[in-house]
């Protein structure tokens, strides 16, 4: 038992370490886009996509970080922007069910199964499920 | 540009952070190594019985799928490989178990993560479940080749 918990705390304080580091520079980055501008033309740029979602455009942001890279950087992006709980729950749903497709899919690859209607089919059903719950919500 | 507002927010927020995902992690992964050490992912495994049962798999494949909700994927996909070495999964069956893991894998983790920072977990983690439910069962009922399903039907039928 005493181990089980040393070898628990082992493994949270690495993986602790390796998301701080994706999070941590993900969030200064855009916090000093944001604070720079940038973020604002990207605004505008998804805003009329983004909008089926029920998100804000700058959200684009955090969904396309999210897909291509993974979970961590998705939430430095998020936390840089300034999101109500409603758009955090269709973010977080959206980004559940499709998030780092380039790295999953290669793990996913090994099990010798086909791999593009695999990513295809979480990208769709991500951005359904963000149509569906911003109607429902 | 306003630095001083810029500085100041990076540095409450990285606080922030540093605390939130600490605060989850490290409860989650303790937990973890401590419910493996006790020997319940097979308990917890019986869970995805009457889903199995839905997607006609064997009982095999209830242990991947356990460890890739608890472990993530990299995980999963090993004791997947596992399996089909060991022949305990079909190609057709291995199919099915991609489509569900690719949806809803790590399903905690994410879910914690995200009411963190202030999402409503019930509607993001209820969201996933049911559409890999859903998007597996259409899958094994009209992709996976129905000929080996009516086989196992049988066999099911003759032992009760």
């Amino acid at each position: 038992m005493v181990e089980a918990i040393k070898r628990g705390v082992k493994k949270s304080w690495s993986t602790y370490l390796s998301l701080m580091k994706i999070i941590i520079p993900v969030y200064i980055l855009v916090t000093f886009l944001k604070y720079t501008g940038v973020i604002g033309y990207f605004d505008q740029l998804f805003s009329p996509m983004m909008k089926l979602v029920g998100l804000p455009g700058e959200a684009a942001l955090a969904l396309l970080t999210g897909y291509l890279m993974n979970i961590y950087g998705a939430l430095g992006v998020i936390a840089g922007l300034d999101l109500g709980a409603r758009e955090i729950t269709i973010l977080g749903t959206m980004l559940g069910l499709a998030h780092s497709l380039i790295i999953e899919g290669a793990i996913i690859k090994r099990i010798r199964v086909k791999l593009l209607p695999l990513i295809s089919l979480r990208i769709i059903l991500s951005l359904v499920s963000g149509i569906i719950l911003n109607i429902l919500l | 540009m306003d630095w001083a507002g810029f500085f100041f927010e990076v540095f409450n927020g990285s606080l922030g952070m540093l605390k939130t995902v600490a605060v989850i992690l490290f409860p989650l992964l303790i937990g973890i190594e401590i419910v493996d050490e006790l020997g319940l992912l097979d308990k917890f495994s019986s869970l995805f019985a009457p889903i199995l049962r839905i997607f006609k798999l064997p009982k095999d494949a209830s242990l991947p799928l356990i460890v890739a909700q608890v472990f993530g994927i990299t995980y999963g996909a090993g004791l997947i490989i596992r399996s089909v070495e060991d022949d305990k999964l079909s190609s057709s069956e291995l199919m099915t178990v991609a489509v569900f893991l690719m949806v809803c894998h790590a399903v905690v983790e994410d879910t914690l993560l995200f009411v963190a920072i202030g999402g409503n977990g019930l509607i993001m983690l209820g969201s996933r479940v049911i559409l890999a439910i859903l998007i597996t069962y259409l899958y094994s009922k009209y992709f996976v080749n129905n000929e080996k399903i009516d086989i196992e039907e049988l066999v099911d039928a003759d032992c009760c």
